[in-house]
């Protein structure tokens, strides 16, 4: 059967057009590609399984530091404080910290940073939340309010924020830190040491709040406090990273950008990867997921915030200097 | 598809795009109210926040009741303000600080109206600072998210006014581009099946019967094709059939016009040829009756009468048919005549009778008219011949001759005071041959009326008669103005 003139004339159009956008397309995905393989560059950083990395794993699944032209490897560490250790001693390019780690890596030479002979620049922080770390008492060890802690053993991890939670804590509740005994021990360790008793107070940030408090709910409480404690989880690099690499950062950041914004699109799938990344729970992560914004700032809150860590430190004797900061 | 249903498909689409449009506009319009209220509640709670951090600073620099009691009512305002807040729900960090702040708040306040609970002034110092901080913070992240959001807010009102509208537009034009494209391939459809509708019939009005319309379509003017091709069929055979008949007929009448003319020729021929043996004889007859007349008894000379009187009859009946045989065969030259001189003419001719009977006789003014001079004037010789023989003795005899001019026609009438004819023969009278008297009573031959019939046809008129018994006659007639030869 012979197709109408016309007709024919569409059909060569429309196969002409299709015809043209595949090769547009296909030239662009080549390009693209080419330019990735070729001029990826090289990041390490260090991070830790704080549910605060979620823009990290997020930016890494996606591929969002490869859009913006970076072949980041995320290097898992037990606490920010470690991560700055590798970031002073040049193993890693920039390191994700906390902000007690990263005043004590600039005003405290005893601390982190003894040998450190480059300043720290804080390029951004990642979240903001407000009581993601608590202070959790067990119940069978006589603990329901703040100053039964008076005795008991304290978990403690050191050169963390925790060490100014608890701080404020005790002083809020005018405990002197000789009334309680404390027992230096990562937030990982604390956990399983708290469920077998070892110890009677663990002060940790989340998921792992939330895995003691509901898991089981009847042996933990978690001791109040009217001093809030924010926490922020700074992206931290050397002053000379920054000066030298200022587009790495650039594109470090808007990557953790893109990240934070699909995981406002994307819960619910940044929960599954978090939990399958961290290893804990989904419903964990979940609720400790939900007490916390993604959003990536630098603001005066954050610059007071640091100011009270710092009078802290000055009020605890741990620098001598206050020009540092 | 029927172009009824499409057309109220179009009408339908087009309902839904206004209606989808003006709902689109509604929900527009209500989006970016909503989006105003928003932002008004979060400029309100911003600047309620901000002095909320101005009073913590009064506060903690001098601890009047007044700030606390401004406080607490900017607290309460805050508060209210951000579970209004639909957006605030959303940023944990906004509905944690809030808490953040009135419990910061609260210990200051316990801190210094109950200084007994923190006896060490060193430590109360140190609280009070860290609650400060607290409070200060706290106040400058609420400032910068209600900021980041009310900006936001500002940003969705934009987009609402323009990047919405645009939306709008990329629905609009698409959606009128799409009823302009359907109804323009309708129309086009349409408009094309019309013409090849109009095309068929002009060349089927031009006489290309076999003319068909292709018009393969599911719609009416497919069906419109369908019966017009039908209705050309059927016109068709009846044409044809028309045709056949009409060849027919074309036969028939050409038989008829050569049988008429076959036997005009032979009355023409016969009259011709009897009439000289007839002569003869009447001639033969009359010199019988003259020179034998005193040696045959009456009897003889009565039947030699007779004889030479029906020689003469047949004589004025050949002569007569010979006439008849002649209008429209020889009698056919038209031309005008002028009326007044021709029945003066035929006035003269009866004017020893006209005389003799006192006929009164009256001729309205006549024009000229186009006719066959000849045969007019047999027609008027009939009819006043007619009108002067059929009277009563006793009568005095009145001949009327008029004209009326109508619209196609002359009709001219001739009426007596005569005897009149009695209604059943008033149609009979125009038959050849056709006598209502016997030769002794009114002589005649019965082809005078006759005669004028078949003129009046020759002048494509009609001619009839009103009469009453007694009450004399009317012969009207009729001559067309329009004739040729």
């Amino acid at each position: 059967m012979n197709k109408p003139a016309n007709m024919n004339k569409l059909t060569a159009w429309t196969s002409s057009i299709f015809a043209f956008l595949v090769s547009i397309s296909l030239f662009l995905s080549c390009t693209a590609e080419n330019r990735n393989s070729a001029e990826l560059i090289p990041v390490t950083v260090g991070i830790t399984s704080f549910i605060g990395e979620a823009a990290s794993f997020v930016a890494e699944e996606k591929g969002f530091f490869k859009e913006n032209g970076l072949d980041v490897t995320l290097q898992i560490n037990n606490a920010g404080s470690e991560s700055v250790r590798q970031l002073i001693s040049g193993t890693i390019d920039i390191a994700h910290v906390a902000e007690t780690p990263a005043i004590f890596s600039t005003m405290d030479e005893k601390h982190i940073s003894a040998d450190r002979k480059d300043e720290l620049q804080i390029v951004a922080n990642m979240i903001l939340a407000n009581r993601i770390q608590k202070v959790i008492g067990r119940y069978d060890s006589g603990i329901e309010h703040p100053q039964d802690i008076r005795g008991k053993r304290v978990a403690l991890a050191a050169d963390t924020q925790l060490e100014y939670l608890l701080d404020s804590f005790l002083l809020e509740h005018q405990i002197g830190m000789e009334e309680i005994d404390t027992v230096h021990m990562n937030v990982h360790d604390q956990v399983a040491a708290f469920k077998n008793g070892e110890i009677d107070v663990a002060v940790v940030w989340e998921p792992h709040a939330t895995n003691l408090l509901y898991y089981p709910e009847e042996l933990a409480v978690e001791l109040p406090t009217r001093l809030t404690y924010s926490t922020m989880w700074l992206v931290v690099v050397l002053d000379r990273y920054s000066e030298e690499n200022p587009e790495v950062v650039s594109a470090y950041l808007r990557s953790l950008l893109k990240a934070q914004k699909y995981i406002r699109e994307n819960p619910q799938w940044a929960v599954q990867l978090m939990s399958e990344r961290t290893g804990v729970h989904l419903e964990v992560v979940t609720k400790a997921m939900r007490q916390l914004d993604y959003e990536l700032s630098l603001s005066e809150r954050t610059l007071s915030l640091l100011k009270e860590q710092k009078n802290w430190m000055i009020y605890n004797g741990y620098t001598a200097s206050s020009d540092n900061l | 598809m029927s172009i009824k249903a499409r057309l109220n498909i179009i009408v339908f689409l087009s309902v839904v795009t206004i209606a989808g449009l003006y709902l689109y506009i509604v929900k527009i319009t209500l989006d970016i109210d909503q989006e105003l209220a928003q932002v008004e509640k979060i400029e309100r709670f911003e600047k309620d926040v901000f002095q909320l951090g101005l009073v913590t600073e009064y506060y903690l620099t001098d601890q009047d009741e007044r700030y606390e009691t401004a406080w607490i009512s900017l607290m309460n305002s805050v508060e209210e303000l951000s579970g209004q807040i639909e957006v605030f729900k959303q940023h944990h960090i906004v509905a944690e600080s809030i808490p953040s702040i009135h419990e910061a708040f609260n210990l200051i306040l316990e801190i210094n109206n109950e200084p007994e609970l923190y006896p060490d002034a060193e430590l109360r110092a140190e609280l009070l600072q860290r609650a400060s901080i607290r409070i200060r913070a706290d106040v400058r992240q609420l400032i910068a998210s209600s900021g980041k959001i009310f900006d936001e807010h500002l940003e969705n009102i934009r987009i609402l006014q323009v990047d919405q509208r645009l939306d709008f537009l990329y629905v609009l034009i698409p959606a009128i581009l799409a009823l302009i494209l359907l109804a323009y391939f309708m129309q086009k459809k349409i408009i094309t099946s019309l013409y090849k509708l109009r095309e068929g019939a002009r060349l089927f009005a031009m006489g290309r019967l076999d003319q068909r319309i292709e018009l393969k379509q599911d719609d009416e003017l497919g069906e419109l094709a369908g019966q017009f091709n039908d209705m050309a069929a059927e016109l068709d055979t009846l044409i044809e059939r028309e045709k056949l008949l009409n060849q027919k007929l074309e036969k028939q009448a050409e038989e008829l016009k050569l049988s008429n003319e076959e036997l005009e020729n032979f009355a023409s021929v016969a009259s011709h040829d009897l009439k000289e043996p007839l002569r003869m004889i009447r001639n033969f007859m009359e010199l019988l009756e003259k020179k034998y007349a005193d040696q045959l008894d009456e009897t003889a000379n009565r039947y030699i009468r007779f004889a030479v009187d029906g020689s003469r009859r047949m004589t004025s009946l050949i002569n007569d048919l010979l006439e008849f045989s002649r209008i429209g065969r020889v009698y056919n030259e038209f031309e005008y005549v002028d009326l007044n001189q021709l029945l003066e003419e035929v006035i003269q001719l009866y004017e020893p009778l006209i005389e003799e009977n006192g006929t009164r006789v009256k001729v309205d003014a006549m024009p000229k008219v186009k006719a066959v001079p000849i045969s007019l004037k047999l027609v008027f010789q009939n009819l006043i011949g007619n009108a002067i023989k059929y009277q009563d003795d006793e009568s005095n005899p009145e001949i009327e001759i008029g004209l009326k001019s109508l619209d196609t026609h002359w009709q001219f009438w001739v009426k007596d005071n005569g005897i009149g004819i009695e209604e059943e023969y008033r149609d009979q009278v125009f038959q050849i041959f056709k006598r209502l008297h016997g030769p002794d009573e009114y002589p005649g031959t019965g082809m005078g009326l006759a005669t004028c019939k078949k003129i009046v046809e020759q002048h494509n008129g009609t001619i009839w008669v009103e009469s009453k018994k007694g009450e004399g006659s009317t012969f009207y007639f009729t001559i067309s103005k329009n004739l040729n030869s």
